[in-house]
């Protein structure tokens, strides 16, 4: 890991933001909590459908124990981490607790041993050749979608309306109900956002995610 | 009247930044959907569990806005709120201070991966009689700041530390440590465990500076312990174990040199006593206990086998040079939760067909 990771100390006017959104919520606040759920829930079943190997059913009980457990220890809850990152601490323990239960096993999926190895991380590996490329956009894909649910809700939206749905400017104001001005303005605090946690998610994950981005993300060409 | 007309529509005028987030997210698509009836269910079952809680939280209060959008934005204060920010502030006021009053120039220097039992931490410039506060995983440590670990019975604490330049850093329990850099960390009491190996190498050399001597990293996993004499409070000698690499002890004018399998035993009389170590085994099962969760989703059984030998000093060996090969093609799915890196061959093996053993330090691994 490189200093850069941890030089990305939480947003303070997030971290606020956060803590208020869960103050709120424990006072009793409706709209509060239908923020909190509708902000974080998604990201949190896609965190746990990820590392449950694709199963819907387990991952909607672990999600729903995981954000049931945590009203509790939300009373705690100060701002100091993303809220994101807490939860995802918790439904990990939950997993975890799942796992212990069942006595169960990870899955190993062996790979074909007379195909190439995959780009995963192997050294040697040709990331070129059509698996092991279709393996690496998997994984890159991935990790995209994380670093999108680690960024807050407002932001993450804002960029998939504006670089998926391609929605003018000028419309995603409208939807936020913001002057275009400071739609820009978020547009670009969300860009950062979303690289840091991306740079951050290839980070941890190895280089074989990062390896053909790095250039890309600090200027040179693809 | 200024024209908003998006200047990036039309695909002219992009930033290269704003091409590259734009490249990824296309390349990516969206994000895959929740199921409508899995989020249903769970947002119910919140929804019930939420108003239970406040309930039993605040009987007589009721508090009720309209549904909010999907956006963060500064909410327009209320009456409630500011009364609830008041307490919170009025009884977090130790807490705030510490993360609002930090020297200036006072960056992370490290955050909190493993946290066991009870450790507190002081912040920069709090004396001993400062506030000290509970701490939590993720949590971003200042430099400057001192931790303590719990001593023993129910108090006891060990806690993990990633250093912003890499290092894996781990506290047993009784030591009180001062993070003053990135670089540097003094040692009051009891024991720290260090592990340079996923460092940046062009970072500096990290120092652990004690009452008695200082010892220095070149590339390694070492732990210092400070030793005290039954029923006192004073480091009496200074013990330092290498398990790979190599790390040089400095004291007075004087400084000696440990290397993998090597123990050093420094006296407050200056005498030094050296003596080979196992670098596996009971004696750094403490240090175990602290290894950051290794997220197997998707990584090789090389991989898997390369942390399990880091954390426990095994040697890992195959069975045939075939199995040797394949290691780095066999991806693993699932995730290890709380296992610790000794069972989790135990875990994942058998779920490929292969089983391990291990005997004097080396882990064999077989079809």
């Amino acid at each position: 890991m490189t200093a850069q990771a941890f030089q990305r100390a939480p947003d303070p006017a997030r971290s606020r933001e956060e803590a208020a959104l869960v103050r709120d919520m424990l006072a009793g606040d409706a709209g509060a909590m239908e923020a909190f759920a509708d902000g974080y829930f998604p990201g949190l079943y896609r965190f746990a459908l990820a590392r449950l190997g694709g199963r819907s059913d387990l991952a909607r009980d672990i999600v729903q124990t995981t954000v049931c457990k945590a009203l509790a220890k939300l009373e705690s809850y100060r701002g100091d981490a993303p809220l994101f990152s807490w939860l995802c601490v918790c439904c990990r323990n939950e997993i975890a607790m799942h796992f212990r239960k069942l006595k169960h096993r990870p899955r190993l999926v062996e790979l074909d041993e007379s195909a190439p190895a995959p780009s995963h991380a192997a050294p040697g590996s040709n990331p070129e050749s059509p698996p092991d490329r279709a393996l690496f956009e998997k994984e890159q894909a991935r990790c995209v979608h994380e670093a999108l649910d680690h960024l807050p809700p407002g932001y993450a939206q804002a960029l998939e309306w504006k670089y998926l749905d391609r929605l003018s400017v000028r419309e995603i104001a409208g939807r936020l109900r913001r002057s275009p001005k400071a739609t820009e303005s978020l547009l670009s605090r969300a860009r950062r956002a979303f690289r840091e946690s991306y740079e951050h998610l290839a980070e941890r994950r190895g280089s074989a995610v990062s390896g053909d981005l790095r250039p890309v993300l600090e200027g040179g060409k693809p | 009247m200024t024209d908003w007309t998006d200047p990036h529509d039309g695909d002219t005028g992009r930033s290269a930044d704003e091409e590259r987030v734009r490249s990824l997210l296309e390349r990516a698509g969206p994000r895959p959907q929740v199921p409508a009836d899995d989020l249903a269910a769970i947002k119910a079952a919140f929804r019930t569990e939420w108003a239970e809680h406040v309930r039993d939280r605040a009987p007589h209060r009721a508090v009720s806005h309209p549904r909010r959008p999907l956006v963060f934005r500064p909410r327009p204060s209320r009456p409630l709120v500011a009364l609830a920010a008041a307490a919170v502030v009025a009884l977090g006021l130790g807490w705030w201070v510490w993360r609002i009053a930090r020297p200036a120039g006072a960056g992370i220097v490290a955050r909190i991966e493993v946290l066991e039992g009870e450790v507190t931490a002081r912040g920069p410039g709090d004396g001993a009689d400062g506030s000290a506060l509970e701490l939590a995983v993720e949590l971003e440590i200042p430099a400057g700041s001192e931790l303590v670990t719990g001593t023993a019975g129910p108090a006891a604490g060990r806690v993990a530390l990633r250093l912003a330049s890499g290092p894996s850093v781990r506290l047993d329990t009784g030591s009180r440590a001062r993070l003053v850099s990135g670089s540097e960390i003094e040692l009051a009491s009891g024991a720290v465990y260090v592990d340079t190996e996923a460092g940046d190498r062009t970072r500096r050399a990290l120092r652990i500076r004690t009452p008695l001597g200082e010892v220095r990293d070149i590339g390694t996993q070492f732990e210092v312990r400070l030793l005290e004499a039954d029923g006192g409070d004073v480091a009496e000698a200074l013990r330092l174990r290498v398990r790979e690499g190599r790390a040089d002890l400095h004291w007075d004018a004087t400084s000696d040199a440990a290397t993998a399998g090597e123990e050093l035993t420094l006296r407050a009389d200056g005498s030094l006593d050296r003596q080979a170590i196992a670098v596996h085994g009971p004696a750094w099962d403490w240090v175990l206990r602290l290894a950051p969760v290794f997220e197997i989703e998707g990584r090789t059984l090389r991989e898997l086998l390369a942390w399990v030998a880091r954390e426990t000093g095994w040697e890992v060996r195959y069975g045939d040079p075939a199995l040797a090969e394949a290691a780095g093609s066999i991806v693993l799915h699932g995730s290890l939760g709380e296992t610790t890196p000794d069972q989790a061959p135990e875990v994942v093996l058998p779920g490929a067909g292969l089983r391990s053993r291990v005997e004097d330090g080396v882990l064999l691994v077989e079809r």
